[in-house]
């Protein structure tokens, strides 16, 4: 799993949470694979993610590098930037591990890269 | 140029923002042919860049009813609009492309010097028809009811580009890595990408992505693609194949591995684990440029969500669920822990239920100006336009049919985003008459003889979906 899909994932799911996010990460495999540079694409994604959520996850698995914790106001402009925030948001993968809801504790398991975001019908809320 | 192939025209035309003119009126539904206005040649390149449906663009020269009436009409041709194709210094070839007629190679050497003679057109060049400067096409269309003697319409032109039906090769499902019982054929994923509007950069979700052929065609667009299932094992590759000669599935059989098979593997965006009913396990709305998706219809996948109701041992659904399991469990190493989440709890999800969560999950989760393409069963002798699901955020764009048996097709309805509020969310109408009976239960009363037939098999996740005899190719 991509940090990219985990900005946008929550365990508002689960009975009785509220926000859900972010989900922390407790990972035994990551994995980092080069993948192609689209500026316009990673441009687009950075005005949906959640920047703090981002550089919190990305530094809990020891994959920050040097990406600013302050979002760039400029940084559609700002190739350099983008490479970086591309790194974080595509090449850093979960491979194994668990999703942990910040509410409940409850866990989700990442198997050869794929979360498993199924609850038990007792957990399920609205 | 059938009701697809034009929805799709438009659609390519309208990813290019390129102004199609085109009249309505002019148009014999049955006719192939259709003639357009452009700008240029580069629109026209442009469009057959990406359709699989239109199969060339030519350069319009004239038409007529019969051949006298072509040749005089091309007669009538400016000359410094022809002089441009007819010098001698380039080389040309003639073709016929002849619908519900076959014609002959010799009728070529006759229709080039009645050119001359009755359209005055004389044609210097050298003839090569290896690598000719310019092609000029007889575009004939003879009537939809066999062999008539005369032509209805007769078009002549030059030849521009062709569009993209090599794809349907190239992404055949015959040579995809991994398939399922309902992976969508090649040809028809491809038509839906173009109706998405999926192109470079864009990001494309299907929650009920399965082997994901829907958006192996996204990516060969160009778009980043993400997709979402309840079924572990079809996620993850466990339990029986759907290929042939092959009793379980590898461990290498997913998603990742069928866009490694085409170069596409830098556009994957995840696959997740999920039940699509579950619309709060995404964080923000206005994610997703498209949704294309080709939900359960309950007649070779399951239909299931996940319930808080209590666990019914009589549910056939969970104890067909739990036969699966045992077998997952025998044939293959699964880890304990991630079965129990696989296979418990999962209750009866309609097919109404689906299609209204889908549309209240585009209406939130589409950007503006978003599409929505999926595909919806249908009865065919109750169906009437009045029973398509509708949004009051989701306009219709589009809705063509395949039939599937004489009394079932599946329509591809087009929608797109249009508006944005926040109070409409779960605004999604699904008519009662649509699925006033299970559609399951309407397709094996239709079919007497299919019923028979999967009753002795005791199947576990029966035929493909796309069984290829069962199949009319929407073209």
């Amino acid at each position: 799993m991509k940090l990219l899909t985990h900005n946008m994932l929550t365990s508002n799911i689960i009975k009785g949470v509220t926000k859900g996010f972010p989900l922390q990460i407790a990972a035994t495999d990551i994995k980092v694979t080069e993948v192609d540079f689209n500026p316009d694409f990673i441009s687009r994604m950075i005005s949906k993610v959640e920047w703090p959520a981002l550089c919190e996850a990305a530094e809990s698995i020891g994959h920050l590098g040097d990406l600013p914790k302050e979002l760039d106001p400029d940084y559609e402009k700002n190739e350099e930037f983008l490479k970086k925030a591309h790194h974080v948001l595509l090449e850093v993968e979960i491979k194994e591990g668990e999703l942990i809801c910040p509410e409940t504790g409850r866990k989700f398991p990442v198997t050869n890269g794929i979360p498993n975001m199924l609850l038990n019908e007792d957990e399920v809320g609205k | 140029m059938s009701a697809p192939c034009g929805n799709e025209l438009k659609a390519v035309a309208d990813f290019f923002s390129i102004q199609l003119g085109f009249d309505p009126k002019s148009y014999d539904k049955q006719d192939p042919f259709i003639v357009v206005t452009l700008e240029n040649e580069k629109q026209a390149k442009q469009i057959t860049s990406r359709t699989v449906l239109v199969r060339s663009v030519y350069n319009y020269w004239a038409e007529g009813t019969s051949r006298e009436e072509l040749y005089q009409n091309i007669k009538q041709l400016k000359d410094t609009f022809k002089e441009a194709y007819c010098s001698p210094s380039r080389s040309f070839k003639i073709n016929i492309e002849s619908y519900n007629l076959k014609q002959d190679f010799q009728t070529i050497p006759k229709r080039l010097q009645e050119l001359a003679e009755h359209a005055n057109l004389d044609l210097q060049g050298p003839v090569s028809l290896s690598s000719p400067d310019v092609s000029f096409y007889f575009l004939e269309y003879y009537g939809s009811q066999g062999t008539k003697p005369l032509a209805k319409k007769l078009y002549f032109g030059t030849w521009v580009a062709d569009g993209q039906k090599h794809l349907v090769q190239r992404y055949d499902l015959k040579k995809r890595h991994y398939i399922g019982n309902t992976s969508m054929d090649a040809r028809l994923s491809l038509l839906v990408s173009n109706l998405a509007l999926a192109g470079p950069g864009s990001w494309v979700l299907d929650p009920f992505v399965g082997t994901g052929s829907l958006l192996v065609a996204c990516a060969h667009y160009g778009a980043y693609v993400t997709g979402t299932d309840i079924d572990y094992k079809i996620i993850h590759g466990f339990g029986k194949s759907s290929s042939h000669k092959k009793k379980f599935r590898g461990p290498d059989e997913n998603f990742l591995a069928n866009l490694r098979q085409y170069g596409l593997e830098d556009l994957y965006l995840d696959v997740l684990v999920g039940d699509a009913s579950k619309h709060a396990m995404w964080r923000r709305s206005s994610l997703f440029d498209a949704i294309v998706t080709d939900p359960p219809y309950g007649i070779r996948e399951y239909t299931v969500k996940i319930d808080s109701k209590k666990r019914n041992p009589e549910n056939k659904i969970q104890a067909q669920e739990d036969e699966d399991i045992d077998m997952v469990e025998k044939g293959h190493d699964v880890c304990e822990k991630q079965t129990s989440y696989a296979g418990s709890q999962k209750s009866d999800y309609q097919l109404q239920d689906i299609v209204k969560d889908l549309l209240n999950f585009a209406a939130k989760f589409l950007k503006l100006g978003g599409h929505l393409v999926y595909w919806l069963p249908v009865y065919r002798p109750d169906y009437t336009e009045e029973m398509v699901p509708s949004h009051p955020c989701l306009k219709l764009i589009s809705n063509c049919e395949q039939t599937i048996t004489l009394k079932m097709s599946r329509r591809l309805i087009t929608m797109q985003k249009c508006r944005e509020d926040t109070e409409l969310l779960d605004a999604a109408h699904i008519p009662e008459m649509l699925y006033k009976e299970r559609l399951r239960d309407k397709y094996f009363e239709a079919n007497p003889e299919n019923d028979k037939k999967k009753k002795k098999k005791k199947k576990h996740r029966g035929a493909g979906e796309c069984d290829t005899e069962s199949v009319n190719q929407p073209t």
